[in-house]
């Protein structure tokens, strides 16, 4: 129910800007530091390591995004239209790499395939592209699965009549009615890839992301390495630009009841092969690296061999459950509040959320930098009493974290929010409670599976997000992938091992509450 | 007349339930039949199985003469409509029409288009894409995107039953003519009566998996096999002639004279007629009708018989 009223200049409409700017600071400091250029740094990059980092990273971008559409894809196809023994339970389990964190998958795999291959041929962009294809084709999946489980397999049927074979009719129609959903998981997985920078250190991939880090910690430049990320920033909003266009014109929403696919009983062979095909990729991706991941722990255990890098294990789980428990709660509340007071405010508040949102769109270590280049800004004001500053604080990261997952939360709770019944919402109005009442318990409590669904992908991404927390981890605070990131930029795999289980102990719960509200009809959005 | 869709003892277990019950049922050529019956009764099963789109448990289905049984949807010919017209909604309206007509040249093939879109009188639109025509257009889609390969038999589930009333009528006059000016044998699946008897040159009654009754609609209507099919097609009132036979009588059946043992309990208006029900006094209740001018008012004391020279089917009480 929206109801066109006047963009009046209430408080709400003013909480609304103030968030906003807030919210789209960081993104600007970088923007602006464009401004001013300084020529001597860029002359010396671009005739150095920049056209290298640029081959890299587009490469690594062009590998991974195919490679993540083809497996995410055909797996989607393959537990939709098939009915097999253990379907349900595949399906389940083929989204679980979304709890294993890139860097993860990328030492264990590293370390494995050094013996086979040498120390020298394992440090390939190939390699590099195949583990991050193992960790983010689940991105592609749940959206390719979300799409053609609401596909009617009515299509499907029809196109079976007019004359085509069963794979045909899946290749001409229900992949492209898919598309805009392939591509909206397919630009999320770009995105992945632009601002990952654990994975490509362990294989000596120098992507633009990479060199942007490199610059700020190697040479402490600070306005070059802003500069050098206004390119990932450019990346960015190129592939949004890319990932509109393959949207189209059309709408493919589809008349008719919300249909599951007619599943197909295989056996004999083709069981056999799906079978392979759906536990091969989850080994790779997950049985593998965690048996690793175990064995190395307890050869850490047996040696005594467990020290941390500060404190004991408990502070480091500590230090990552509160970094994510706030990032998750401030990105909830102020989407929620967000969504209501924008709607009611039409187009001017869809392009106020719009631009809040910006930082999901902008790369790990671009936030990362605007952010510190923000509140640095602000320290020297010198607005708060006392010697307390912003930059290295807990509150300073959550901030960061909130800038880059704030989309998350804002789009979920928006999407929900809009499929409750105009009529329930009227219904509550006329038995007489105001706006609040009616956002807090009727409307929240009805879209509670998407609530629920954008609290855990925020957890999720802040509990695995590694160049934020690296840039601005305050002292006293140490979360888990600062760890990982220490142990095996030395090349210690066993130390990095204990960290990185914790980091799976934590995010698999929560893997198996957004697929629970997944089932439960949460909207999986872009 | 040949047969166009011929379906011999066709049985479908799902779980250990009989969908499709030992169903025996011809499409003849040039024929409209519709399938009629509530809903769950298997009706659209046998219309998937028929098409291919699920396998029979037991049984033979033949198109044109030629068993078909194990052969794939795709190499059926069968032309396929739902109700929620499952247009293709990335393809341009004439791209859907043109899906299934891939063996001929480019030029036959928009010349056909263009034809098939003259035939659902939308000419024109073949640029345009699903989503900016209405419901009622894009099931004329679906129907000219059926008929366009020249299929067997078109099969149509429940075509009309997502659009307005006022909609639906004109659309039904339209698919049928042009069904009927291709020629196509069809199978019309729905479960209102009122489409049923109206449309098909015959009309199949189904019930729990089993065909009950086919013929003509007039004969269904007023010479039905049983009570369930009697009740199913319309208003009917159950006369007890002996102990264990009943004749069937329509409400347009009866006569009704003011003055006697039998009273107007409830009176409707349905336009060309007054529906009245009527309380005997042994109780059973009786629908009659009545043209304008000799209705009773609610109350009234009446007596009711059946007009003579009227055809009745008499049953057996089961």
């Amino acid at each position: 129910m929206t109801v066109a009223r006047r963009p009046g200049r209430g408080p709400g409409w003013a909480l609304l800007v103030v968030v906003t700017v807030v919210l789209a600071a960081p993104v600007a400091a970088i923007l602006w530091s464009v401004t001013d250029p300084s020529t001597e740094v860029w002359r010396e990059l671009w005739q150095t390591r920049l056209p290298g980092m640029i081959v890299d990273t587009v490469t690594l971008v062009a590998l991974v995004v195919t490679g993540a559409v083809v497996v995410g894809t055909g797996l989607a196809w393959l537990v939709t239209a098939h009915e097999f023994r253990c379907r349900r339970l595949l399906s389940w389990l083929l989204m679980t790499p979304l709890a294993i964190p890139g860097y993860v998958l990328g030492f264990v795999w590293l370390d494995t395939l050094q013996g086979p291959l040498g120390a020298r041929a394992v440090r390939s962009v190939w390699l590099c592209a195949a583990v991050l294809i193992a960790s983010l084709y689940p991105y592609v999946y749940v959206f390719a699965w979300s799409a053609f489980r609401e596909q009617s397999p009515r299509t499907f049927d029809v196109a079976r009549t007019l004359g085509r074979s069963s794979f045909m009719a899946w290749w001409r129609v229900v992949v492209p009615m898919a598309r805009p959903s392939i591509a909206a998981g397919a630009a999320l997985v770009a995105m992945e890839v632009l601002t990952d920078v654990g994975t490509v250190r362990l294989f000596n991939v120098s992507t633009v992301a990479d060199g942007v880090l490199r610059v700020w910690f190697g040479t402490g430049d600070r306005d070059a390495a802003a500069e050098l990320a206004v390119l990932l920033v450019v990346a960015a909003v190129s592939l949004i630009l890319i990932e509109r266009a393959l949207r189209g014109g059309a709408r493919y929403t589809q008349a008719g009841v919300r249909n599951v696919q007619a599943a197909r009983p295989l056996s004999g062979l083709r069981a056999v092969v799906v079978n392979v095909v759906g536990w091969g990729v989850l080994s790779v991706a997950v049985a593998v690296p965690v048996a690793r991941l175990l064995r190395w722990a307890l050869q850490a255990q047996q040696l005594g061999n467990t020290e941390t890098i500060s404190g004991d294990l408990g502070f480091h789980v500590v230090s990552s459950l509160k970094v994510a428990g706030f990032a998750t709660i401030a990105c909830l509340v102020i989407g929620a509040t967000m969504v209501f007071i924008a709607r009611e405010r039409g187009r001017w508040g869809a392009v106020l959320g719009r631009v809040a949102s910006l930082g999901y769109a902008v790369p790990g270590p671009v936030v990362a930098i605007g952010v510190v280049v923000t509140l640095a800004a602000v320290d020297r004001r010198g607005w708060w009493p006392g010697d307390v500053l912003l930059v290295g604080s807990l509150a300073g990261l959550v901030y960061a974290m909130v800038v880059r997952f704030l989309a998350i939360a804002h789009q979920g709770i928006g999407a929900s929010v809009a499929k409750v019944s105009p009529s329930a919402i009227a219904a509550a109005r006329t038995l007489g409670a105001g706006r609040l009442r009616v956002a807090t318990r009727v409307e929240l409590p009805l879209a509670r599976a998407g609530v629920i669904a954008a609290a855990t992908l925020v957890a999720i991404d802040s509990l695995k997000e590694l160049p934020v927390t690296l840039v601005l981890r305050p002292f006293g605070i140490e979360p888990l992938p600062v760890w990982v990131w220490q142990a095996t930029s030395e090349s210690l795999w066993a130390q990095a091992s204990v960290p990185s289980l914790m980091i799976l102990a934590i995010a698999m719960p929560l893997v198996a509450i957004l697929l629970w509200s997944v089932e439960r009809g949460a909207e999986v959005v872009s | 007349m040949t047969t166009a869709v011929g379906v011999v003892s066709l049985t479908r277990l799902i779980g250990g339930r009989r969908v499709v019950d030992d169903v025996t049922l011809e499409v003849r050529e040039r024929e409209l039949l519709t399938l009629v019956g509530p809903s769950g009764c298997g009706k659209s099963t046998l219309l998937r199985l028929i098409a291919g789109l699920e396998p029979p448990s037991s049984g033979a289905i033949t198109l044109g003469g030629l068993d078909v049984t194990d052969v794939a949807p795709d190499r059926r010919r069968i032309g396929l409509v739902f109700q929620e017209h499952a247009l293709f909604q990335h393809m341009t309206v004439g791209r859907n029409v043109a899906f299934g007509l891939r063996s001929i040249d480019r030029r036959r093939r928009a010349a056909r288009v263009d034809e098939m879109l003259e035939l659902v009188r939308l000419p024109g639109t073949s640029r345009r894409y699903p989503y900016q025509l209405s419901g009622g257009e894009q099931q004329r889609v679906a129907l000219a995107r059926a008929l366009a390969p020249d299929p067997a038999a078109v099969l149509l589930d429940e075509p009309f039953a997502n659009l307005d009333a006022s909609l639906r009528d004109e659309l039904r006059a339209d698919v049928v003519s042009a069904l009927r000016g291709r020629g196509a044998a069809a199978l019309l699946v729905t479960h209102d009566r009122d489409e049923a008897l109206a449309l098909g040159d015959r009309v199949a009654v189904m019930r729990d998996g089993a065909i009950v009754q086919v013929d003509r609609p007039e004969v269904v209507w007023t010479v039905p096999t049983d009570e369930f099919v009697a009740r199913f097609l319309g208003p009917v009132s159950l006369l007890p002639t002996t102990h264990d036979q009943f004749d069937i009588v329509r409400p347009h059946q009866f006569e009704l004279k003011r003055g006697g043992d039998d009273r107007v309990i409830v009176r409707e208006f349905r336009g060309a007629v007054w529906r009245h029900t009527i309380i005997r006094p042994d109780g059973t209740q009786l629908i009659v009708d009545a043209e304008p001018g000799q209705d009773l008012e609610v109350g009234a004391t009446c007596a009711v018989t059946v007009r003579p020279c009227h055809l009745l089917a008499r049953l057996t009480r089961s």
